[in-house]
């Protein structure tokens, strides 16, 4: 789904994400993946089969959940420690 | 940490119940419920069982919200392409309009026309009306008393022009339909020549040439009953090539000179021959035997004159007939063949219908003999009549004598030694039909007491 479609035009859907997760810092950065370096703010590009349902269930997420913080923690963790341990350009 | 190791606890709470399309990097898809499901390759599946409770809980609610998103997008985008459209401006929707008028020219020309004409037809009908009324309009005018002269002398009563200007436009008229109406004439005769130079173009069929007699030449576009004739002909015609080829190849043969052969047999119904002396003869009557009758084998011949020494050795007499041949009163074959044989035949004919008639009462008779019967129920005389080699005498048992051989017959005591005809078959007698001629040719060459002897 473009960034279009989500109705974001203003923002990269990666950057929105990662803004959303406390990781916007890390959008520039350039990382090194299996088929070659992509910028961090690219990674749905990358993964985003996978990840964006991820993201979006979280994004669906009420920030009054219980669950919230706690899910926002283990993702900015997990996708921060994706990101960063990956060698930088 | 949650224990979610066991099966029980790994499914979600009921209310939150998902269910997650996961799509493996290799294409793989699966539909993941519960923790246990999730595949090894997946990349959630290294983490905490509580990561991954978490991570299928925001991935079915993402899909869900995808989903949702997307069919939304969708009747948006529908709806903004209907509105654009509707609000199009009625300058941009020229191509309704120019349907429409294609609708209109697709009617069919002629219906136009007739239209056409039908609706100016009540024009054309008032044309002399309103020229009266224009007349008389211009005429009041220039006759009013208010009005000058010179505007009077301008005003022109039109009438001559009016009515050239009409009796142009009618011209015209006419003359464009006439046009029309030649234009459209000339285009049909056209594509009626083309119909008609079409189905009678003479796609002609090539005919192999045919020896002395010109093949009729089919047509591709003749009718079916046409093609049925000609075909006709050309198996007419083929019978009549292969007739000729046959014909050509029976070329009547010399007959050899043997000018007191046929008063010999009138003479001498029954010939009895010495063969081994006739072989040796000079005699012409001989000469002519050996070359035209008997088997130019010598080895034939002595075989012969072994059989007739053994005949005579039993007190048998052996009967030598040159020829033997088809009989007209016996047969109603008309394939008369022009061989040598069968002008010999002939000759043998004339002999018999010389001595017949003498014969002919106790032929009807013997016919029907018992003993007759006898010897013609035999296989010997099949086998005899059916000996398919030309020249190859043939004996035919007579009178009571023993046989001299086991398979002759047990009545016969005298032999006729007859070389076979060429082909019963070929001039279309069958058995019983040679039955008759040979025993009517015996019968013409044995003299009564023989007769009576065999009855």
């Amino acid at each position: 789904m473009s960034n279009e479609q989500l109705g974001r035009n203003e923002e990269h859907e990666g950057v929105h994400y990662l803004r959303l997760l406390g990781l916007e810092h890390l959008a520039d950065r350039e990382v090194a993946g299996k088929n070659g370096r992509f910028l961090a703010k690219d990674f749905l590009d990358v993964c985003g089969q996978h990840a964006r349902p991820v993201l979006v269930g979280f994004e669906d997420m009420s920030s009054d959940d219980p669950e919230y913080e706690s899910t926002k923690d283990f993702l900015t963790h997990y996708i921060g420690q994706i990101l960063e341990s990956h060698p930088q350009a | 940490m949650e224990n979610v190791g066991q099966h029980s606890d790994d499914r979600f709470a009921a209310e939150e119940t998902v269910e997650y399309h996961y799509t493996a990097n290799s294409g793989a898809e699966y539909v993941v419920e519960s923790l246990d499901q999730i595949p090894a390759e997946c990349p959630i599946k290294g983490l905490p069982l509580e990561a991954q409770k978490m991570f299928m809980k925001l991935a079915a609610r993402g899909v869900q919200k995808l989903e949702a998103k997307n069919e939304e997008v969708a009747k948006e985008t529908t709806q903004e392409v209907l509105k654009t459209n509707a609000e199009r401006p009625e300058s941009d929707q020229g191509h309704k309009k120019i349907v429409e008028s294609q609708k209109v020219t697709a009617k069919a020309p002629y219906e136009q026309v007739s239209q056409q004409r039908t609706e100016s037809e009540p024009v054309l009908a008032r044309v002399p009306e309103i020229v009266v009324k224009q007349e008389d309009a211009v005429r009041q005018i220039a006759e009013r008393p208010d009005m000058p002269e010179t505007a009077a002398t301008n005003i022109e009563p039109a009438t001559d022009k009016t009515e050239k200007r009409l009796e142009t436009s009618d011209t015209q008229v006419i003359a464009q339909q006439a046009q029309a109406v030649a234009t459209a004439a000339e285009a049909s005769r056209q594509a009626l020549d083309e119909v008609v130079s079409e189905a009678l173009e003479p796609d002609l069929v090539p005919v192999p040439e045919v020896a002395a007699k010109e093949r009729p030449v089919v047509q591709a576009k003749q009718q079916p009953s046409e093609v049925f004739e000609t075909a006709q002909e050309l198996v007419a015609a083929e019978e009549i090539v292969s007739t000729v080829e046959v014909q050509s190849e029976l070329v009547p043969m010399e007959l050899p000179e043997v000018p007191e052969f046929a008063e010999a047999t009138a003479e001498v119904p029954v010939m009895e021959l010495d063969l081994a002396a006739s072989y040796e003869s000079d005699d012409p009557f001989d000469v002519w035997l050996r070359e035209n009758i008997m088997p130019p084998s010598s080895e034939v011949v002595l075989e012969i004159a072994d059989e007739m020494a053994a005949i005579e050795s039993i007190g048998g007499e052996a009967l030598f007939v040159p020829e033997i041949a088809p009989i007209d009163a016996v047969s109603d074959t008309e394939a008369v063949q022009t061989t040598f044989e069968q002008e010999m035949a002939m000759e043998a004919v004339s002999t018999v219908e010389e001595v017949a008639p003498e014969v002919l009462e106790e032929l009807e008779a013997l016919a029907t003999h018992p003993r007759i019967a006898e010897v013609f129920d035999t296989g010997y005389w099949r086998r005899v009549l059916l000996a398919p080699p030309k020249r190859t005498p043939i004996k035919l048992p007579i009178g009571n004598a023993e046989p001299s051989r086991p398979d002759d017959l047990s009545i016969a005591r005298e032999y006729i030694w007859m070389p076979s005809v060429p082909d019963w078959s070929a001039i279309g007698y069958n058995v019983s039909q040679r039955l008759g001629v040979l025993l009517m040719y015996l019968l013409a060459r044995l003299p009564e007491t023989r007769l009576q002897q065999i009855a």
